[in-house]
């Protein structure tokens, strides 16, 4: 079923529209919260909460990717319930990539509040500025926590290659930071 | 900018982003402004393949080898298929920025049997799957290794998979990757010299090229041909020129 038919099916209510998004993108879902939580049954509970979010948020403006929509609902609750996990060690997990990009932040850990908008708009142009091939790998790593192991299998590449891509990038993210005078 | 708002940033992208991370990746043709770059890899290459021809055993079937490592997705092929054989006439490198043309390699193949080979590979979940070497075969090698990359609909966009030498000649290269796009066009990932494997999943890859070395060979007697005439131009020119003076 298409994106649009499946959108519509939620603005009808239909209960349909949660059946085919989990058909067509529940293994995208499920995948995603796999890589940060690490646990079938808290993926599972994730990917049901990512559905019942997307009914909830769902708005008339239709989103511009209903894929990227459902993502970005699955990736922020699988947060949200690794950082609760880890809290007081209720569970422990593998650290999460995310822990990597501390070497761009400020060394003073000044806390400067900046708005989405503002936010966005520096990690988007940012993006811009890769060329693609490195842009998927600082995105598989970084927004979809896919290992080292897994990326340099699907490029067919060393690991070394792909450690080397995530660690020139990540300083190319702090100058650009710098440059821009958030950092 | 703290980290924690560095991570909360990155939760930021657009969606754009995030749907690339999904989309074809190969056998796209790209534009590029490096043009002599294409020019000296070309000559590089050619040079590479004359070396490569004088190394070869005069035997049928000899395997050629070609020099240069290509890697997915930082490259792109642009391939031409036709019923029996594949070749790559450009390729890009957008990870060097560098451009290479004039580079072909040719490899026998079943079309039909590659799609349903895909098929195959579907019906068994898409994953890596063992397929005991004898489903396919292309040349003297077989099918090892098959990983099919699916869209959202769960069509394949394409696959990956490793071909392997089964005929314990050691003549002949071990295996080769290869990506292949479903509507049957296909592109070799890893090219590399013999003696140098590149490794892939812990195991020593070794490129290899099915390329019609008769025609090589020939070209290359033709080209000593040529500088044995114009060695014995020269020469006697030069004994006419001596003498006449």
């Amino acid at each position: 079923m298409e994106d649009n038919d499946i959108i519509s099916l939620f603005f009808e209510r239909s209960e349909t529209a949660i059946t085919e998004t989990k058909k067509k993108y529940g293994k995208f879902v499920f995948g995603l919260a796999m890589q940060i939580l690490h646990s079938e049954s808290d993926s599972e509970e994730c990917e049901n909460d990512t559905y019942m979010a997307a009914w909830s948020a769902i708005s008339p403006q239709r989103p511009y990717s209903f894929r990227a929509f459902l993502l970005k609902i699955a990736r922020n609750l699988a947060l949200k319930k690794y950082r609760f996990l880890n809290a007081e060690k209720r569970s422990p997990k593998a650290a999460i990539p995310l822990e990597e990009l501390g070497e761009c932040a400020s060394e003073t850990g000044e806390d400067i509040r900046y708005c989405d908008n503002e936010l966005s708009v520096i990690i988007n142009d940012f993006l811009g500025t890769l060329n693609e091939g490195n842009r998927r790998v600082f995105m598989f790593r970084y927004w979809y926590f896919v290992p080292i192991n897994e990326i340099s299998e699907r490029y067919g590449i060393s690991r070394s290659k792909v450690e080397t891509i995530l660690f020139r990038t990540r300083k190319k993210l702090k100058k650009y930071l710098e440059d821009r005078g958030v950092l | 900018m703290n980290k924690r708002e560095i991570e909360y940033m990155i939760s930021l992208v657009d969606d754009k982003y995030i749907d690339e991370l999904f989309e074809r990746q190969v056998c796209e043709r790209r534009k590029n402004p490096a043009i002599w770059f294409g020019t000296a890899a070309a000559v590089l290459v050619a040079a590479a393949g004359i070396g490569g021809a004088m190394s070869m055993k005069d035997s049928e079937n000899t395997v050629g080898l070609q020099s240069i490592v290509f890697e997915t997705p930082f490259t792109e092929y642009s391939s031409v298929m036709t019923d029996e054989e594949i070749y790559t006439e450009h390729s890009f490198d957008s990870l060097n920025d560098e451009s290479y043309t004039d580079y072909s390699r040719y490899f026998k193949c079943d079309r039909a049997a590659l799609r349903e080979m895909i098929d195959f590979t579907l019906d068994a979940g898409g994953k890596a799957y063992d397929l005991n070497g004898n489903y396919v075969r292309i040349g003297d090698y077989s099918t090892s290794d098959i990983t099919v990359y699916c869209d959202e609909s769960d069509n394949a966009v394409n696959t990956f998979m490793r071909i392997v030498n089964d005929s314990d000649d050691d003549e002949f290269p071990q295996s080769v990757n290869l990506i292949i796009n479903y509507e049957g066009n296909y592109s070799p990932v890893l090219i590399a010299e013999r003696g140098s494997p590149v490794q892939w999943n812990g195991v020593d890859i070794y490129g290899f090229d099915l390329s019609n070395t008769i025609t090589s060979r020939k070209q290359l007697q033709a080209f000593f041909c040529l500088m044995v005439l114009l060695t014995a131009w020269s020469f006697t020119t030069w004994i006419t020129a001596k003498l006449w003076n």
